[in-house]
């Protein structure tokens, strides 16, 4: 008679009354979804180990979340390391929001010898074991097929603690929502957010769960609700 | 419990609960990881991997998002496509959980041989997403024409069309054992 099952069983079931140990820091894997997100305007939430962790940062105190995010038109200064507060160069927040794994999150904008960046900063993420920056560097300055607006997708399928994925990047100032699309229907649509005041262009941040398989087109749309352009492919693995 | 829907047993989130929805899943899924992989132990190890894994992000499972046999085939199709880039299955999640990998008995590798042919493209359908599984379904086992499943699903022929051939796309890729 097999009994590797049933002893698998009883590991597990012995494995559930234990509270789990916390995942030690993965530096190699960490290091390497850094270099990747630099290209990548998708953001990866990893696990952290300890349950409930998924739903603690925006569910549990929505309020203290916030109240660790700078006012929009802020200045990061630059700051070399890699903590929370670590930021390329003197940055401008121009959005905000609280994402439901993630948490708190910052856009900010800001220049380097390639062209302007946009950087999406999880405000409470821990250095150590979570990615906690992405950015789009440099921005696209034009050109098809759709001015204005990217969105790209980097899958980490060897990372299997991942929580949540966040999409973001700038749309049209004429945007008013952004929505992802397979076979022709909705999976997400998420307003626009406005950014700096007087200044062209506009922004999204998208949430999407760790387990959608989509291979679908993200797109703006205007004032009237219609398609802004044909959209772009987005996959996600 | 054993009326519970998976969905209901991992919500509940306790030991018995799990045991459960282990009880449902593993066979089939360590026959899966064996027809993938052709090695009774990497197969194990998957095998256990991946039900610590689960085990571990249990409340983050949304049944809004996929059926758990999905949610729990993709953590498999992770550890694998692990598996095949480093040449051995990871021990993140049981390490974590401080879990042993119970040693192969030689019955134990015969019932992992055998459970690997038991492997269907009809049970490898589940894992689907629901859409694709319902178009699939529909046109290639019950036989219907793709106009009347548009109309019960409320969406264009076209879109079904596309559904049935991603369906088929993603049972061939399963049947490989690829993600």
């Amino acid at each position: 008679m097999s009994e590797f099952f049933g002893n698998l069983e009883t590991e597990l079931r012995a494995a559930a009354e234990r509270r789990p140990r916390r995942t030690p820091p993965v530096p190699a894997v960490l290091a390497v979804v850094l270099l990747a997100l630099a290209l990548a305007p998708v953001v990866l939430v990893l696990g952290t180990g300890d349950d409930p962790a998924p739903e603690r940062r925006a569910a549990d105190e929505p309020s203290r979340a916030e109240a660790v995010l700078a006012p929009v038109g802020s200045t990061m200064p630059e700051r070399r390391g890699w903590d929370v507060r670590a930021r390329p160069a003197d940055t401008t927040v121009v959005a905000t929001g609280v994402a439901p794994v993630a948490g708190p999150w910052q856009l900010e904008t800001y220049r380097e010898p390639a062209g302007d960046c946009l950087g999406l900063y999880l405000m409470t993420a821990d250095p150590e074991t979570e990615v906690r920056f992405s950015a789009i560097c440099p921005l696209p300055t034009g050109g098809p097929p759709m001015p204005g607006f990217n969105a790209l997708a980097m899958g980490f399928p060897s990372i299997p603690a991942t929580d949540e994925w966040l999409v973001y990047g700038p749309a049209p100032e004429s945007a008013t929502a952004v929505e992802l699309t397979r076979d022709g229907e909705v999976v997400e649509r998420v307003e626009t957010l406005e950014g700096l005041e007087g200044v062209e262009g506009d922004f999204y941040v998208m949430y999407l769960p760790p387990d959608l398989e989509i291979d679908g087109r993200m797109n703006w749309l205007d004032a009237r609700g219609a398609p802004g352009d044909e959209g772009m492919r987005f996959r996600l693995p | 419990m054993k009326g519970d829907s998976d969905a209901e047993l991992l919500a509940r989130g306790d030991a018995d609960a799990f045991a459960e929805f282990y009880r449902r899943h593993a066979r089939r899924l360590a026959g899966w990881l064996m027809r993938a992989t052709g090695e009774a132990e990497a197969a194990a190890d998957l095998t256990a991997e991946t039900f610590a894994a689960a085990l571990v992000g249990r409340k983050r499972y949304r049944p809004d998002r996929a059926t758990p046999a999905t949610w729990l085939y993709g953590i498999a199709a992770h550890k694998l496509a692990d598996w095949r880039r480093h040449g051995y299955a990871e021990d993140r999640a049981r390490r974590r959980l401080r879990m042993e990998r119970p040693e192969l008995s030689e019955e134990d590798v015969r019932e992992l041989e055998y459970l690997a042919g038991e492997v269907s493209a009809v049970g490898l359908m589940e894992e689907l997403p629901p859409s694709q599984r319902v178009a699939l379904r529909g046109r290639v086992v019950e036989e219907r024409a793709y106009g009347e499943i548009a109309g019960a699903e409320g969406v264009s022929e076209a879109v079904i069309r596309q559904r049935v051939s991603r369906g088929l796309a993603g049972l061939r890729r399963r049947m490989r054992g690829d993600p």
